[in-house]
């Protein structure tokens, strides 16, 4: 094909005079919303699957306003976790590498999760790191407080990246929570008061899931044994770790007859441990510990499905096996 | 004994009878004789009153004097005699079917509609005191006679509050009995009315109390299966029924404000005075107001309530109010020479904020959010005037806001509302929603 001199003229100007637009550096009057003419379009929250942001058309008493709501799960978030009793003594250490995947949008800003009490938060460098009590214990059996415990950054993790050195200490052990992950795009800026009624509820809603969930073992055990074992603490750590399962329940990690069968182990090793009979609840502790290595090995076979999650199966072994090592 | 001496004895009789009367009425003037002249008088025709020219106008003048003469008295007679303590605080003419009216069947005939006077008491006691009677009839209640408001279980809060409960929840079961004080005893089947009244000035609300063109119920809504009620009567805050064996049980459901509710409880079937707690104390409990940090490394300011018709502007549950400092105390390290302020939350109890003071907000309004202690307006300073398509200093805070559970969103006023159109001030409306 052959390019005429005109063509090129027009191709330099145009390359000399557009100004290049990303998803990340909209025009500013996008952020804060356009003013319609009354009647031009419907309150409400429209998804557009093409670019994956909200439309957000609203009333205000000043007039009718349309603007654009980007999600923070525009990321491609992996967590891995390694944990033990590495601490302070022999406190578990936690420490978590997150990877933003290449196919993200947007840089991982926030990382936040629900914890029982943790200390000695460490961060990589350029982030910070907080540690926040009162919060809604997630675990409904559990009337007492947690903590969230998070990790943010202005930079963030860009697309492709890893960071490493996310983590804290706890006395206690790891159960099954969720890892909260946002990306930070555009902000949206609403006129006066923003949406109310139907439109305000439907965007809180929006708001609060605004995350990517990450299952990952936290602190979220109550551990009772200390320097000084008991069976009596080992029993109170071995019930903490029962009604744990209530949580794996609601979040759907375990096959409700599977976890019937655990919690039914769980108990007798209580029992047993209120006895003082070490051997038998070492016993019994045994048996949770197969149970949860056969039913990882169903899934092996590929002809059945495991009745228990991953991370799930992982952090009760580890939990059983503790307290069975204590014994 | 002979027929003479019988006569003889009945006369004397009736003379010491007689004597026995003059000299109680003596005692007590003003208040026993309704007829000012003696029969004797009368039957001579040496007395001539009004009463015979004009009997109402005379009743109507009677019945006062009566009634100023025994408020001038410590205790009245009839009253002291009838086991009534204190005066009567008002009366009232009774005129019955037409009849004699006069005295004794001795004097002339004289008919018209029977009189009486009825004295109140404070104690709920009334007194009869017909035309033909010369003592009163008094229809007494025992001062023991008590109305009582209590929680069906367990014990009211205070003296004065009977129980606490969050804007527009309904409270546990409510009992309403009548008793007998002294005794303790339950007296059965007993109507009574219940009545709501706001309190003026109470849950940090100083506008008016009512406002006829708003129609939000500032009173909330007495229930009863048992009431005999209807629901718009509920509305309006009213409740009657019966008390039957147990007492009357309701519940109440608050309103969206919160406040102070009286309950004034009465029995309409007979006497009774309402006693113990009486009070509902409607808010979300265990706010604190939201202090300026005066620390060199993470200040903050407070600043005074946005609305002239409410007292306090800057309360926040506890738990909010230390995530909030928390919140404050990172931002200046992540943005040197930012300061943060902090604008309107909730309400000393919460509830309703209606920023207005019209007992009403539109939903559309972000106050709307305002009334659980976990909503709280930002403003980043050092100028309130930020240009909004600068996100660089909104980043941070919506980085540090975020990891704390927190839900932010800019706000900017409406560009009519604007004098100056290059700059849109900017503001965070933070609801922290992850706080129990």
């Amino acid at each position: 094909m052959k390019i005429t001199y005109l063509q090129l003229v027009i191709a330099i100007l145009l390359a000399t005079f557009s100004h290049p637009t990303t998803s990340a550096d909209p025009d500013p009057g996008t952020l804060m919303g356009t003013m319609l003419q009354p009647g031009a379009a419907e309150e409400g929250i429209v998804y557009d699957p093409a670019s994956g942001n909200y439309t957000v058309t609203y009333k205000v008493p000043d007039g009718l306003y349309q603007v654009v709501y980007y999600p923070r799960t525009k990321i491609a978030p992996t967590v891995e976790t390694t944990y033990g009793p590495w601490g302070y003594g022999r406190d578990h250490v936690y420490s978590y590498r997150v990877t933003n995947g290449a196919k993200a949008q947007q840089p991982l800003t926030n990382i936040r999760v629900l914890v029982n009490k943790v200390y000695g938060s460490v961060k990589p460098p350029g982030w910070n790191g907080d540690i926040a009590p009162g919060f809604k214990n997630p675990n409904p059996t559990q009337n007492s407080d947690v903590y969230m415990a998070g990790w943010y950054s202005f930079k963030g993790i860009a697309p492709g990246d890893t960071v490493a050195g996310f983590g804290f200490e706890s006395r206690d052990l790891p159960g099954v929570g969720t890892i909260e992950i946002l990306g930070l795009g555009p902000i949206t800026v609403y006129a006066e008061g923003g949406p109310g009624g139907a439109v305000r509820k439907e965007l809180n809603k929006l708001s609060r899931n605004d995350f990517v969930p990450y299952l990952a073992p936290v602190p979220l055990i109550y551990n009772f044994i200390g320097s000084y074992f008991t069976t009596n603490g080992a029993a109170g750590t071995l019930t903490s770790l029962q009604d744990h399962f209530q949580q794996l329940l609601n979040m759907e990690l375990i096959e409700p007859v599977f976890a019937e069968r655990l919690t039914k182990t769980l108990s007798a090793a209580i029992d047993a441990l209120k006895l003082s009979d070490r051997q038998s609840a070492r016993s019994h502790l045994e048996d949770f510990r197969v149970m949860i290595d056969e039913a990882q090995h169903a899934e092996s076979k590929a002809t059945l499905e495991a009745p228990i999650n991953k991370v799930a199966a992982r952090v009760l072994r580890y939990d059983g096996n503790y307290v069975e090592r204590k014994l | 004994m002979s027929a003479r001496s019988l006569v003889f004895v009945a006369v004397l009789s009736a003379f010491f009878m007689m004597h026995a009367v003059v000299s109680n009425a003596q005692d007590c003037v003003g208040e026993c004789q309704w007829d000012p002249c003696h029969w004797q008088q009368r039957l001579n025709g040496t007395c001539a009153h009004p009463l015979y020219d004009d009997p109402n106008t005379y009743f109507e003048e009677e019945a006062k004097r009566r009634f100023d003469d025994m408020r001038t008295r410590e205790t009245s007679c009839s009253a002291r005699r009838n086991g009534i303590h204190g005066k009567p605080s008002s009366y009232k003419i009774l005129y019955g079917q037409p009849g004699l009216l006069c005295v004794t069947p001795t004097s002339y005939p004289f008919f018209g509609p029977t009189p009486a006077i009825e004295f109140y008491y404070a104690d709920g006691s009334r007194c009869h005191l017909s035309y033909m009677s010369i003592d009163p009839v008094c229809d007494l209640t025992p001062l023991s006679t008590k109305l009582l408001l209590s929680p069906l279980e367990g014990d009211p809060e205070s003296d004065q509050i009977l129980t606490s409960i969050e804007p527009s929840k309904t409270t546990n079961t409510l009992l309403v009995k009548v008793i007998n004080k002294k005794t303790r005893e339950i007296i059965p089947n007993v109507d009574i009315k219940l009545e709501l009244d706001v309190t003026k000035d109470s849950g940090g609300h100083i506008h008016a109390v009512h406002n006829p063109i708003v129609t939000t119920n500032t009173k909330g809504k007495l229930q009863s299966p048992n009431s005999q009620t209807t629901p718009d009567e509920a509305i309006f805050g009213t409740l009657e029924g019966n008390t039957g064996d147990q007492g009357l049980q309701f519940t109440y459901e608050a309103p969206k404000p919160a406040g102070d509710i009286v309950i004034t409880g009465s029995c309409t079937s007979q006497y009774c005075k309402q006693i113990g707690p009486n009070t509902l104390w409607v808010g979300i409990k265990g706010l604190r107001k939201a202090q300026p940090s005066t620390s060199p490394l993470y200040p903050y300011d407070v600043l005074p309530c946005g609305s002239a018709k409410h007292t306090e502007c800057t309360y926040l549950t506890g738990k909010a109010n230390s995530l909030l400092a928390r919140l404050a105390g990172k931002f200046p390290g992540a943005s040197p020479g930012i300061r943060l302020r902090i604008g309107d939350a909730s309400l000393e109890r919460a509830g309703l904020f209606d920023i207005g003071g019209g007992w009403t907000i539109p939903a559309s309004h972000h106050y709307a959010q305002h009334h659980q202690g976990k909503a709280v307006d930002i403003y980043v300073s050092p100028i309130l005037h930020l240009d909004p398509t600068d996100i660089d200093y909104m980043m941070p805070f919506l980085a540090i806001a975020t990891n704390l559970g927190m839900s932010v969103r800019p706000l900017r006023l409406a560009p009519a509302e604007l004098e100056d159109q290059k700059f849109q001030p900017i503001y965070f409306h933070v609801y922290i929603w992850r706080v129990s």
